[in-house]
């Protein structure tokens, strides 16, 4: 063991260079784990907080299924239920408050004859309605400070009467709004003025969810509201050592239809299912990293066994074992990799706490150290290196004595060549295989993590090496000429060595295989999915919206039509993967003729109009659902199958009457999304009546007022016109272009961040192939010797290894294209099993060709330092490479 | 100590099949230093090649020091070049990223023994042939004589009874080889070992005792070198491969 580590030591610090080089590709990609992972423990903890902020300390909580308001009778009975220790009403709806800054007019800042202070300001916030001082049992709602840091005094206090209102930072901003100042609240019926008592924090992550809150009393709200004598939740402290799970199932059949009672650890269990489904697809992700980090390494090492052939011939000369031979390769690749880690993993923790201070709204919650990506990084890093160095150690075993000492470079042989192309091609098999003839979802989609991927960046990496030699028959002749190299001597040089060339060329295409599956799905699921979707002309999104409320809407010149919809997160076994994440459905619920009048789907079944209409008329009776095309592409459902859908233990069988294609209104609550739909993420829809969703589930809420514009109607006048209704529980109002637009900007900046990953990808490879680079040059110089004695000028050497590095990026090149797109194909087949999405596969021209010139510009800067180096060094130097 | 009975041995190049030794006896039972000269393609350097177990014969028998060579695992090969023998080759082959005192030690740590003893060793051998100024030096700060002196280091560190030498000044100046080869003959007497040398010098090979010439694959006869001197060697050399 002492001999193959002293060998191993010895030749890891006389090749420093080289060394660094691999350790420094180690040492990227364990940084870009570390830092990955601790970023997103920082954001779990922003979560946690927010969780905690809006969830609270109660134990149990009593809310309408569909965020309605409710007799806030129901308080007197719950305080009588036993082991209740306390009951902590609550309030939610929307404000529409003014900040008048005139002189002179009511709620005015100023007194009567002071000069004008500014122009009126409008908002619209979340109204939250407390009782304060049972409030602070169960909520940790921070007042601001004058000074604006912790430990200053106080700003003001929360309400306690009526004509009171603390209002939130942001909110005091955007209002220019302070303590003692008079805010307007705007009602359909009249204004109400209300004085600034005091200004309240945001709860953690509250900017990244754009939501603006004000606090009144119950009483003050229901009032504002016009639902006097109604409350929307009622948090519950039990005495303790009750468990609250007895709790709800002792009570929860009282409560009316419509409410739920349910323990807040089940609230946050969504949550915690959605984090640690992140945190399995981050170590799957990380794994994925390292294995093509152990190509890296793989290729690095194999080049230096056979650059050290005479070396290790001579060793087993001496008496030395096969087995230590091997075992003195897995220390240099422990050693490298070990390395890696034990650099990567603190420049990756000293990244994301640099990424928090930089961002402190968007990761409220502060740094948090990710256990697991310290241990990912360095133990994967290290593994990566052992796993790097195996074949190395395989094929120092290998080295016969003899021939080792007697051969300086052996001619690769074509059935090595034919056998790594079978090998590839098999390996590839492997994954089309998997993604074409197994059909059940979760079962493609573990073999597909499992194995497919990795055969995946197998067989592109062996299929490097024909590739090579393909493209060395095709472009190196006419690469010479340009180079004015001697005729043959660029494709003689690259055909001596096609694994060596093929691998260097493999460890290069990894970035640029993602940047075009990247872009590929990413433009799928912009182009095939979200604007393909037939979202109708606008939306109008509140909490609480009465019928007036819509009527008003429906008033607005330019709107042709409107439709009440309620929204209900439902859960159904349809999407998602057991073991992993499973996803919510959203119930659409409307009046059914209305609203298939004005939207525009696309009927996938039935196909005739009359019995299209027959499905309609089935939703007015009852128990009968029309689902999105998702369902059917997922799970094969159709016309005449059944479907469950439950909420809060409630279930309820419905008929599927019809198959459409979605008009997005899923998509749509969520850029106008006020709920947490961070802890329940729901995809894809069914539609129904509304009779039907307050018969079953009880939610007779309106979340969504469609839109449906005259023809002749100017859009940006008629959503103007309803930004001025104040009042009546709208928050929002957009148009389908406004939507469109932000999908468009949303996904676009998301493409932009991950080709940015891409490019880290490429970078790290730079070092892997500047290191195989190194020892490829220094492997033949002798012969480079050999050749400037025989009278080669210097710069003829120099082009040659540019040559040389021009054909490995152009192999690499052709490899990341095929790669991505094969992985591409992998995703859409992910997207269509997971989720039911059908993405068609198009190549994204300008991507590849960006990829492309990145690949060409970052593989011919590894080999400029190895090009300068041979210009700088004598024939004699170069020929005294052979003592020894 | 050398004993070889009708070993043969080809090599298949190039698709053809060659024969390099067809049928090689050869005794040496003293110690000494020898030489064993022939042209180009004699099979000399074949013949070295299995004296040392670095391959075996197709058949015959060849025992070095008491062992069957013939029979031997691999595992028995390696430990009999590790502690049986010691080898210099043309190249000198010296481990580019070792000094030349870990050069000296490398097969003491490939079995394993104590760090301290090998270092008293490979200083003593290190000394005794002129090269102490150069113990923590790498092979590539070193001139090809000086190299050349710490493989004949190395392949004594062990004591070996018998020590294969390869064209060992092929890659020297004369003068460098003319010393070398006095050092190898002074070596043999004064630790009474057995050194075969391969070379296709004559002024080499009148530093040996006798000479064993190599013509088509056989011993075709062999001579003492008392009292000759290089172009006596030559005659004596033509007048047995004519």
């Amino acid at each position: 063991m002492r001999a193959a580590w002293q060998l191993a030591i010895s030749n890891l610090l006389r090749r420093k260079t080289r060394t660094g080089l691999l350790i420094a590709s180690v040492m990227l990609c364990a940084m870009l784990i570390c830092a990955v992972a601790c970023a997103m423990a920082s954001l779990t903890r922003g979560l946690d907080d927010r969780i905690k902020a809006t969830v609270g300390g109660a134990d149990v909580k009593i809310k309408h299924v569909g965020g309605a308001s409710f007799d806030a009778g129901l308080l007197a009975t719950v305080e009588a239920w036993p082991n209740v220790e306390l009951a902590i009403p609550r309030a939610t709806e929307t404000l529409a408050l003014v900040h008048r800054r005139i002189a002179g007019t009511v709620g005015a800042t100023g007194a009567a004859g002071d000069a004008a202070v500014g122009p009126e300001l409008r908002e619209s916030v979340i109204g939250i309605g407390i009782i304060a001082d049972r409030e602070a049992r169960t909520r940790s709602l921070e007042l601001e400070t004058t000074t604006g840091k912790a430990g200053g005094a106080p700003l003001g206090r929360f309400p306690v009467a009526v004509g009171e209102i603390t209002i939130d930072v942001v909110t005091a901003k955007k209002l220019a709004a302070s303590v003692g100042d008079t805010l307007i609240a705007e009602l359909f019926s009249g204004e109400v003025p209300l004085k600034v008592v005091g200004v309240v924090r945001q709860p953690p992550l509250g900017a990244i969810f754009e939501r603006m809150e004000s606090f009144t009393t119950v009483e003050q709200l229901s009032l504002l509201a016009d639902k006097p004598g109604r409350i929307g939740e009622i948090d519950v402290i039990l005495t303790a050592g009750t468990d609250p799970l007895a709790f709800v199932e002792q009570h929860k059949g009282t409560l009316d239809k419509g409410l739920t009672l349910q323990a807040t650890a089940k609230i946050t269990s969504g949550l915690d299912k959605n984090l640690q489904s992140q945190q399995i697809g981050f170590v799957l992700a990380s794994v994925l990293a390292f294995v093509a980090s152990a190509f890296i390494i793989t290729t690095g090492l194999t080049t230096a066994v056979g650059e050290r052939a005479r070396e290790l011939a001579v060793i087993r000369c001496l008496g030395g074992f096969r087995w230590q031979l091997a075992v003195s390769q897995l220390v240099v690749g422990a050693v490298i990799g070990g390395a890696g880690g034990l650099l990567g993993m603190p420049l990756g923790v000293l990244a994301s706490f640099i990424l928090v201070q930089l961002f402190p709204e968007q990761l409220p919650g502060g740094f948090a150290l990710s256990w697991l990506g310290v241990v990912l990084a360095l133990v994967g890093s290290t593994i990566s290196g052992l796993l790097g160095a195996m074949f190395p150690a395989f094929l120092a075993t290998r080295v016969s004595p003899l021939e080792g000492l007697t051969v300086r470079s052996k001619r690769a042989k074509p059935w090595q060549i034919i056998a790594v192309l079978i090998g590839g091609i098999l390996a590839l098999s492997v994954t089309v295989s998997i993604l074409t003839l197994v059909s059940d979802g979760g079962t493609v989609f573990w073999l597909y993590v499992f194995l497919g991927v990795p055969c995946l960046l197998t067989g592109w990496f062996l299929i490097s090496v024909p590739t090579l030699v393909a493209m060395n028959a095709a472009v190196s002749p006419l690469l010479g000429k340009v180079l004015g190299l001697p005729s043959g001597l660029l494709q003689r040089s690259i055909g001596l060595t096609p694994f060596r060339h093929g691998f260097t060329a493999g460890a290069m295409m990894l970035g640029l295989a993602m940047m075009v599956s990247i872009w590929t799905n990413g433009g799928s699921i912009l182009r095939d999915w979200l604007l393909a979707l037939q979202i109708p002309d606008g939306f109008v999104q509140g909490i609480n919206m009465r019928e007036t409320t819509r009527q008003r809407i429906a008033a607005v010149p330019g709107v042709a039509s409107t439709c009440a919809i309620t929204l209900q997160a439902v859960e159904t076994d349809a999407f998602g993967i057991r073991g992993l994440s499973t996803y919510k459905t959203s119930f659409v619920a409307f009046e059914p003729q209305s609203f298939f009048d004005m939207t525009k789907v696309t009927w996938i079944e039935p196909a005739i109009a009359a019995e299209q209409q027959q499905a309609i008329e089935k939703l007015k009776i009852g128990s009968a659902v029309i689902i999105a095309r998702e369902f059917k592409v997922a799970r094969g459902l159709g016309v005449g199958d059944k479907l469950t859908l439950k909420h809060e233990g409630k279930s309820h069988t419905f008929s599927i009457v019809g198959v459409v294609t979605s008009p997005g209104l899923d998509i749509v609550s969520k850029f106008y999304d006020v709920g947490e739909g961070y802890v329940d993420q729901a995809l894809s829809s069914v539609f129904g009546s509304r009779d039907d969703l307050i018969a079953r589930f009880g939610n007779d809420a309106i979340n969504l007022v469609q839109l449906k514009l005259a023809p002749d109607a100017d859009a940006k006048k008629v959503f103007s016109e309803i930004a001025k209704i104040r009042g009546g529980g709208i928050l929002s109002a957009g148009s389908a272009v406004e939507i469109k637009a932000r999908i468009t900007e949303f996904i676009s900046g998301s493409l932009l961040v991950a080709s940015l990953v891409a490019i880290g990808a490429m970078v790290i490879a730079c070092f892997a192939v500047a290191n195989l680079i190194i020892a490829a040059v220094a492997t033949r110089q002798y012969e480079f010797g050999v050749l400037r004695a025989v009278g080669a000028f210097k710069g003829t050497l120099a082009r040659l290894i540019l040559g040389e590095a021009v054909i490995i990026g152009l192999v690499a090149c052709v490899l990341g294209i095929g790669m991505g797109m094969q992985a591409a194909w992998g995703g859409q087949r992910m997207y269509e099993v997971v989720i039911g999405l059908v993405l068609a596969v198009r190549p994204p021209v300008w991507p590849m060709v960006f990829g492309c010139v990145a690949v060409m510009a970052i593989t011919l800067a590894a080999a400029v330092p190895s090009a300068m180096s041979l210009l700088r060094r004598q024939p004699r130097e170069l020929l005294g490479g052979m003592k020894g | 100590m050398i004993r070889c009975s009708a070993v043969c041995k080809s090599y298949r190049m190039g698709g053809q099949s060659i024969a390099a030794l067809q049928g090689v006896d050869l005794v040496i039972d003293r110690p000494g230093f020898y030489g064993i000269m022939g042209a180009s393609g004699s099979g000399k350097s074949t013949l070295l090649h299995l004296l040392a177990g670095l391959d075996q014969p197709d058949s015959g028998t060849l025992s070095v020091s008491g062992i069957a060579l013939h029979s031997q695992t691999e595992r028995d090969l390696t430990l009999f070049r590790r502690h049986k023998i010691g080898i210099i080759f043309q190249q000198f082959n010296l481990i580019p990223t070792l000094t030349a005192q870990e050069n000296v030690e490398l097969p003491g740590v490939l079995a394993n023994q104590s760090l301290a003893t090998l270092r008293v060793r490979s200083t003593e051998l290190l000394t005794s042939l002129g090269v102490a100024h150069r113990l923590t030096h790498r092979p590539d700060s070193m001139s090809g004589g000086e190299q050349q002196r710490v493989a004949i280091a190395r392949a004594l560190l062990f004591r070996p009874g018998v020590v294969l030498a390869d064209e060992p000044t092929g890659n020297l100046d004369s003068a460098s080889s003319k010393k070398l080869w006095a050092l190898l003959a002074e070596v043999a007497a004064t630790h009474q070992l057995t050194i075969v040398m391969v070379t296709h010098e004559p002024a080499a090979a009148v530093h040996c005792s006798r000479v064993f010439i190599l013509k088509d694959g056989v011993v075709s006869g062999s001579f003492e070198t008392e009292g000759l001197d290089a172009s006596g060697v030559a005659t004596r050399y033509q007048q047995l491969v004519a």
